[in-house]
């Protein structure tokens, strides 16, 4: 492993290096089975502008992006973020991606996301995560569900994907659900 | 045992879409072709819903085929 951050059983997270900026990572962000139900990434990515975000989250304090990447070869399979982390409130976005197709089979979703948890919780002490969703995703809403994230709110018919426009869902999930959830203190 | 282990085969069933006598002891993604993704996430919330349990999320990460799902489901059940 290197530098991990934190470690898994398959997965380990780690802070993004240069070297990742060249890999496969942007390619992931152009490609629309990837990205099908992300809202932001309409226009083709490359390699100047994944450089560009490398650069503008290397010294960051309010975004944690986090390379995942196999235990047993390092390769980077995938990324994942805590976004507008408000340290006055205690809150922040989560969000991943398993880029790699051949990682995109669940198990690598769910120990991300637990990994991600974990750091949220334990780690930065934040109260609160939100995340949100597409209502046509049948993917997210699950592993949301399994990890105890409630939906907080929707906007009708704010995003447009595939030809239609579908609600966007918002979730939540409280500090104090998870430490109950896996029997820790609150 | 037995018919803790027959729920869960019967929850894959339905999950995976094929008769409950194809879901062997050894099934795990590659051996049963519809065990993707979405299926697999769709299984761990079925088995929840089947056995009213909650998994933490380390034992949500070591549902992997069906030995694993059998012991920690039973686990959680004692």
């Amino acid at each position: 492993m290197i530098n991990p951050y934190a470690i898994g059983k398959k997965i380990y997270l780690r802070a993004p290096v240069e070297e990742d900026v060249t890999g496969n990572w942007y390619q992931w962000l152009s490609d629309p089975e990837i990205t099908a139900f992300l809202g932001e990434r309409w226009w083709p990515n490359t390699i100047e502008s994944q450089r560009a975000f490398f650069e503008s989250i290397k010294d960051s304090k309010d975004r944690l992006v986090l390379a995942v990447c196999d235990v047993k070869t390092d390769l980077q399979i995938g990324v994942c973020n805590l976004s507008s982390i408000s340290w006055v409130h205690r809150n922040a976005d989560v969000a991943l991606i398993i880029g790699d197709k051949n990682y995109r089979n669940g198990a690598y979703a769910i120990e991300t996301l637990s990994l991600l948890l974990q750091i949220a919780f334990d780690r930065l002490n934040l109260l609160n995560l939100k995340s949100a969703h597409m209502s046509s995703n049948p993917f997210t809403p699950l592993l949301e569900k399994m990890f105890g994230f409630t939906e907080a709110g929707r906007l009708s018919g704010f995003m447009f994907s595939k030809g239609e426009y579908v609600d966007l869902v918002i979730t939540q999930l409280k500090r104090q659900d998870w430490a109950k959830r896996n029997g820790r203190k609150e | 045992m037995n018919e803790i282990k027959e729920r869960i085969r019967n929850e894959m069933a339905i999950v995976f879409g094929i008769e409950a006598d194809q879901v062997k002891d050894n099934a795990e993604p590659g051996v049963i072709e519809s065990w993707d993704s979405l299926r697999h996430m769709s299984l761990i919330v079925a088995l929840e819903e089947e056995f009213d349990i909650t998994f933490t999320d380390d034992e949500m990460t070591e549902l992997l085929n069906m030995e694993l799902i059998t012991s920690i489901v039973l686990e959680k059940l004692n």
